[in-house]
């Protein structure tokens, strides 16, 4: 990942991480119980040897009304030649996966594959209905990228 | 999902070549920028992100401060072109030249970036409340105009219904429409 698009980015992995929300919407048991799971997701043909995104939590814990409690999840996506693009952490993540929403009152934390962005926060909402994602971060947000907010004015 | 996956390879090539089309600074390799806020929200429906509460950005030339920041964000191909920074506001930029802190204060900044006919015009409007104009302190005095318009193309800054105070107490008001050099 090369520097620029600086404020891109903070989009991109945001729709990264909803992307992976989706997955786990899709992968993961919605009423049973696991633990120290793992999900491999593979890239479409020629490229389907090589993986595209990794899930993986300590705990799946279903809750009424149809919620899911994990812990520790993670979400790693990486490129076809293997270089990971991003990746995203959450001590502790609610899905509402009928209501296709995630939340937890806990830390979130993304980065770019090559660290130059991040983007933290404590609390955060995630909504992903069709073709339109959002990401709330609602205390303690730090964003870093490795760019000037503006081009650099000639001396 | 095809559909997703579509969106983040666009989004990436679009990344790339806005990169290929931007003048990195000099210090590329050691600039960083940092924003901090009390929340924010990313949207990719509306293409804005929002951060709101106690909002400090810090990067190599320029710290902002302000209540509430908002990024449009650029299209495929394109740079960032617009931001808009809410509530007392306060910008301390160094002048490239004199080296120097300049501190600028007011109630909306607006920054927009276009190019027509080859000519582009990067620029930051500075307007105020009722009795508070933006106002610019440099090491030649004070200057408080509205609105203020800092043309980051030209490096000047754009006076309008201004009143300056120098350094010497020299007290000069109701000018219209100067050039202020501050920057050159």
């Amino acid at each position: 990942m090369k520097p620029g698009g600086k404020h891109f980015w903070l989009l991109l992995a945001a729709i990264l991480f909803a992307v992976v929300v989706r997955d786990v919407a899709q992968s993961l048991p919605p009423l049973g119980h696991a633990t120290d799971f793992s999900s491999d997701f593979y890239f479409d043909a020629p490229n389907d040897m090589k993986i595209q995104t990794r899930l993986s939590g300590a705990e799946a814990l279903p809750l009424p009304g149809g919620l899911l409690n994990v812990k520790q999840f993670k979400v790693e996506m990486f490129d076809t030649n293997g270089t990971m693009q991003a990746a995203a952490q959450a001590p502790d993540c609610i899905f509402a996966l009928l209501e296709k929403e995630a939340h937890s009152p806990g830390h979130l934390k993304i980065v770019s594959g090559d660290g130059r962005f991040q983007v933290e926060g404590d609390g955060f909402f995630i909504k992903w209905p069709t073709n339109a994602m959002s990401l709330t971060l609602s205390n303690n947000v730090r964003t870093e990228f490795e760019h000037e907010l503006l081009t650099p004015l000639n001396p | 999902m095809k559909t997703i996956l579509f969106l983040i390879l666009a989004a990436c090539s679009g990344a790339v070549w806005a990169q290929a089309n931007l003048a990195l600074p000099k210090d590329a390799a050691t600039a960083k920028t940092v924003i901090t806020s009390d929340s924010a929200t990313f949207d990719n429906n509306t293409q804005q992100q929002v951060f709101l509460g106690n909002v400090v950005v810090v990067d190599p030339r320029i710290t902002l401060y302000c209540h509430r920041l908002l990024v449009i964000v650029p299209k495929k191909g394109e740079r960032l072109s617009h931001l808009t920074a809410e509530t007392n506001v306060v910008i301390d930029f160094v002048d490239p030249e004199k080296h120097e802190t300049n501190h600028l204060t007011a109630n909306i900044a607006i920054y927009n970036y276009t190019v027509a006919n080859l000519v582009t015009n990067e620029t930051i409007t500075f307007t105020g409340t009722p009795g508070h104009p933006p106002r610019v302190a440099t090491a030649q005095g004070i200057i408080h105009s509205e609105p203020l318009i800092w043309d980051r193309a030209a490096n000047k800054f754009i006076f309008k219904s201004y009143s300056m105070e120098l350094q010497q107490s020299i007290t000069d008001t109701n000018n219209t429409s100067p050039v202020g050099n501050f920057l050159k």
